[in-house]
């Protein structure tokens, strides 16, 4: 298809073009302009696909070698490229806004360079069908990611979850080199297209039949450390925050999905066991209750996005668990319920995660500040980002009418199916999901009741606060037109159902008319949705008309008559979560530091709220020991030349005592 | 189904609303009258909440300076919640205004919706008070969130059904002979998870006079005139439709024809109405938990719910 290459090659040029100019403003207009334009002309294509049942493959009139040139776009490639591409455009957008008062302090090539290079990567993800190419990709859309993340690379913290992100995906990498350069004899069924190329570029290698638990291993570790799955996300807090905010959304938005694209990639072609299901299941729900409990304790509002990304990526695995199940267990509709409701949970995060990322980069943008226990009251200054976070909030936490409800109520309707088929081994794990799931809607609709009542409403806890503005139209209308999209994501939730069960219908025979009964389901529930919104304006215009001529007046919040409140009283977002970080302070870690008043006359006394990141201090220690075990060889490194000679004399004498043996 | 049926059945669905929706300010008249009985006083009239809404409809309203839009939000959100759930919920073993496979998470969703807009409008009054009250709220609302959709999977289970209007239909005498103690337990769940969410005593006073103590009456401070109406009557129909729910599991009498659908109605309004004489008699006999132990309450309320299930898997 012209235009998929088209806009392929929008991105790659776009990203050249905007290193040329000398003016920051050309710059910045060409990389995000370029950007854009790229989505929109890979937007067809990937819409196309999503209609058309058996998609379409690139084919050129000179093949490069190695299968480099091989792209296609099925049901599923189109389920991931259409939103993510929607997300990198609008994004874009915002991310031109977003920079502009960088000007001068920076180039504004580099960035946009490597944005269009992101986009290009991950388009060429979705839609590679040569392991090489994969993986090429796969890197590109590292590195690229990693030099966005350490934009701000004169901040020490900045520097370092960067060096955490690169560290962890490598590693991960490392997993997906092992699992690319298996001999092509395993491949390409998983990518769906056979290719000789990487047969061929691999010569005399004889093929090994590799057993397909191996390879559900290699794939869970390399795909699922980008996916975020715990413990191997533990790159995923600390690099979000660290970037702009427009590449946070990206990143939480699509990046992390191209680590579930990969798992469902191979449960979708080889035939899973049940303990990969039992696997992806335990990881899912520890990562998923890790993931808020996580969102519970933390006092920056990026950082709580990030570790409610983590949260989401294991709702999606837990749905990529319980479809491997259906498929081990040979129950379709388990199997389509649960990777539809992965694929349309995937739709409704990238767009709630992005828009709450694009708020909250809205919200630093305006006041500088990261802490939520600093601001408040930002609302009345900043109501087109105060409102759209709302709107974004309350999807996220899977409320309805908006479209996180709708991929709850999937997921519970499939653990619910699988709970009550009579297949032993489907009931245990399909009421752990449900249970998982329950908890985590409940845990998350405090986290962001608190986040979005502490930041945005209120009184302002200080300057900063006060101060606030709203952000330029460039930042604005990506935000509206993603909040647009929250409740119109609940309304046409049936379709995107449909949609995904179309894409999984070459893998799953029937998956369509198995979750028809789903799909109504949901039609059945617009209509409470719809009655929701009637219901709820007209309670708004009662109760306009009731106060209309009456004394309505303003007056001081009730404070128990105290005569002196003050902004720094109100309730901060640490105490707000303190009872439920409580709850779950096994997970979290201690989170609070008491320093008693002391002596004679006591002089300060104070209290530090912080939890603590087990999971990376885990990997630190661990890389620690490594470390000092192999400080062990530098015995051997002396760095004096003569006892470099004696080493080779050595290995000589040793080799001509072995040849001559 | 020819269409005369469907509208019977659309008629029968409007009507049990129509009940629901005029009747629950009762049940706080029934509350208070049997509490009073167990004190020795004279009590309120039964219908003093229909009084009161009638006076706060009338009334004008104070809006602190610190709020925002997101302060009216909560009241009109949280009331048009609590009336979308009673559509959802049958009566009597009669099926609500809609009912579909999976409904049971849509009716628990839409609780979730109210408080989370509940709690939101609290914080907006930048009290310390209410925000304390709403973290509270939102703290207890994870186990019982749990407890009641556990609860309802474990109905599902006993019965084989997707839907709420499904799964109460189908609890017939049979069912209760055939696992009686699935559905016991199910029911002790149910009814914590009641008094968590109609914020009554063990978890909640309704009565108390102290900030620091209360739970929901706090978060609810701020709101006067219209607003406050809304939250009393969503409190009340909140108290119906989730004592509908608990009636038709414990009131096993269900029937097909069309004079059954009328007894099985009016055996659901009479079980309401005892359920409210015993929230009375639970609320006169006991005081509030300490606030550290209502979590705990309502984990053993979710351990219930995960017994009651445990015991259905074989």
């Amino acid at each position: 298809m012209i235009l998929f290459a088209c806009c392929l090659a929008t991105f790659l040029l776009g990203a050249l073009a905007a290193l040329l100019p000398r003016s920051y403003r050309a710059a910045s207009a060409i990389g995000a302009g370029a950007s854009v334009l790229g989505c929109l002309l890979g937007l067809i294509p990937a819409a196309r696909a999503l209609v058309e049942p058996q998609g379409w493959a690139l084919t050129l009139a000179w093949p490069p070698p190695f299968g480099l040139g091989s792209f296609a776009i099925d049901g599923v490639s189109a389920m991931f490229l259409v939103p993510a591409l929607a997300l990198i455009g609008l994004a874009a957008v915002y991310g031109r806004g977003y920079l502009a008062d960088q000007e001068g302090r920076r180039r504004a090539g580099p960035p946009w360079f490597f944005y269009n290079i992101l986009a290009a990567a991950i388009t060429g993800v979705f839609t590679a069908r040569d392991p090489l190419l994969l993986l090429l990709c796969w890197e590109a859309m590292a590195l690229s990611s990693y030099f966005l993340i350490c934009l701000e690379d004169a901040d020490g913290a900045v520097r370092r979850a960067g060096r955490i992100y690169l560290v962890a995906s490598n590693l991960g990498a490392a997993f997906l080199l092992v699992l690319c350069l298996l001999p092509g004899a395993a491949w390409p069924p998983v990518l769906g297209a056979a290719d000789a190329g990487l047969a061929s570029s691999l010569g005399g290698m004889t093929p090994v039949a590799i057993p397909a638990g191996a390879i559900f291993l290699l794939a869970l570790v390399g795909f699922g450390s980008k996916a975020g799955l715990a413990p191997l996300g533990v790159w995923l807090p600390e690099a979000h925050p660290a970037a702009p905010s427009h590449v946070s959304a990206v990143l939480s938005g699509v990046m992390i999905k191209t680590g579930v694209y990969g798992i469902l990639r191979v449960l979708l072609a080889l035939p899973p066991q049940p303990w990969w299901g039992w696997t992806l299941l335990t990881l899912g729900g520890a990562t998923a209750v890790l993931g808020v409990a996580g969102a519970l304790g933390q006092s920056e509002l990026k950082r709580l996005l990030a570790w409610s990304s983590m949260e989401n990526a294991g709702l999606m695995l837990l749905g990529l668990g319980l479809g491997a199940l259906g498929r081990a267990f040979d129950e379709p509709v388990v199997a389509a319920l649960g990777f539809g409701a992965a694929l349309v949970h995937m739709v409704n995060h990238g767009v709630f995660k992005s828009l709450l990322f694009l708020g909250a980069g809205s919200v630093l943008h305006a006041t500088g500040e990261r802490r939520m226990d600093r601001l408040g009251g930002v609302l009345g200054r900043m109501p087109v980002t105060g409102a759209t976070f709302l709107a974004a909030a309350l999807g996220i936490c899977g409320l309805p009418p908006l479209g996180g409800f709708a991929s709850e109520l999937v997921l519970g309707l499939c653990a619910l199916k699988g709970l009550l088929l009579p297949q032993p081994g489907l009931d245990i794990p399909s009421l752990a999901a449900l249970a998982a799931l329950i908890l985590c809607a409940g845990m998350a609709a405090a986290a962001f009741s608190g986040a979005f009542g502490v930041v945005f409403l209120g009184a302002p806890r200080g300057e900063t606060a006060q101060h606030a503005h709203e952000s330029p139209r460039a930042m604005r209308a990506p935000m509206l037109i993603l909040a647009a999209l929250v409740p119109l994501l609940g309304i046409l939730a049936p379709l995107v159902l449909r949609a995904a069960l179309r894409a999984l219908a070459p893998a799953i025979p029937g998956a369509e008319a198995l979750g028809a009964p789903t799909v109504e389901a949901l039609t059945t529930a617009t209509l409470v949705f719809g009655l929701l919104f009637a219901l709820l304006g007209g309670l708004l215009l009662l109760r306009r008309a009731l106060l209309r001529g009456r004394d309505v007046r303003t007056g001081p919040t009730w404070d128990c008559g105290y005569a002196a409140p003050t902004a720094r009283i109100q309730y901060t977002y640490s105490s707000f979560t303190q009872p439920l970080a409580e709850m779950f302070h096994a997970l979290t870690g201690p989170t609070g530091v008491l320093t008693r008043p002391w002596g004679l006359f006591p002089a300060r006394a104070g209290h530090v709220a912080e939890s603590e990141d087990r999971m990376l201090n885990g990997f630190l220690a661990l890389f620690g020991f490594i470390d000092a075990k192999l400080e062990a060889l530098h015995r051997l490194q002396q760095g004096q030349v003569h006892v470099y000679v004696l080493y080779i004399a050595a290995t000589l004498v040793a080799l001509l005592a072995w040849g001559l043996w | 189904m020819s269409a005369a049926v469907d509208m019977n059945m659309l008629g029968g669905a409007l009507l049990r609303m129509a009940a629901g929706l005029t009747l629950c300010p009762l049940l706080f008249g029934v509350i208070n009258r049997v509490k009073a009985l167990f004190a020795g006083r004279r009590g309120q009239p039964l219908l003093q909440t229909y009084y009161d809404l009638a006076k706060l409809l009338r009334k004008g309203a104070v809006y602190s300076g610190a709020t925002s839009w997101a302060f009216g939000l909560g009241p009109a959100a949280g009331l048009a919640c609590c009336l979308c759930a009673l559509a959802l919920a049958p009566l009597g073993g009669q099926p609500g205004l809609f009912s579909f496979e999976g409904d049971l998470f849509l009716f628990a969703g839409l609780y979730s919706l109210g408080r989370f807009l509940t709690a939101t409008a609290a914080l907006d009054t930048g009290s310390s008070f209410e925000g304390m009250g709403a973290s509270r709220e939102m703290q207890f609302a994870v186990p019982a969130e749990l407890a009641l959709i556990l609860g309802f999977v474990a109905l599902a289970q006993a019965t084989g059904d997707y839907s709420l209007a499904g799964i109460l239909g189908r609890l017939d005498l049979a069912r209760w002979q055939a696992c009686g103690p699935v559905l016991a337990l199910t029911a002790a769940a149910l009814f914590l998870v009641l008094l968590a969410e109609t914020c009554r005593i063990p978890v909640d006073d309704p009565n108390t006079h102290l900030e620091l103590t209360m739970v929901h009456e706090v978060m609810v401070l701020d709101h006067s005139g219209p607003d406050l109406a809304f939250i009393v009557y969503g409190q009340a129909l909140k108290m119906w439709t989730l004592g509908a729910v608990l009636a038709g599991l414990v009131i096993p009498a269900r029937g097909g024809e069309a004079s059954s659908m009328l007894l099985g109605a009016v055996w659901g309004v009479a079980g309401i109405f005892g359920l409210a004489v015993v929230i009375g008699i639970v609320e006169s006999s006991m005081a509030r938990l300490r606030l550290l132990l209502v979590p705990r309450l309502l984990v053993g309320a979710t351990a219930l719910s995960g017994l009651a299930l445990i015991l259905l898997l074989r």
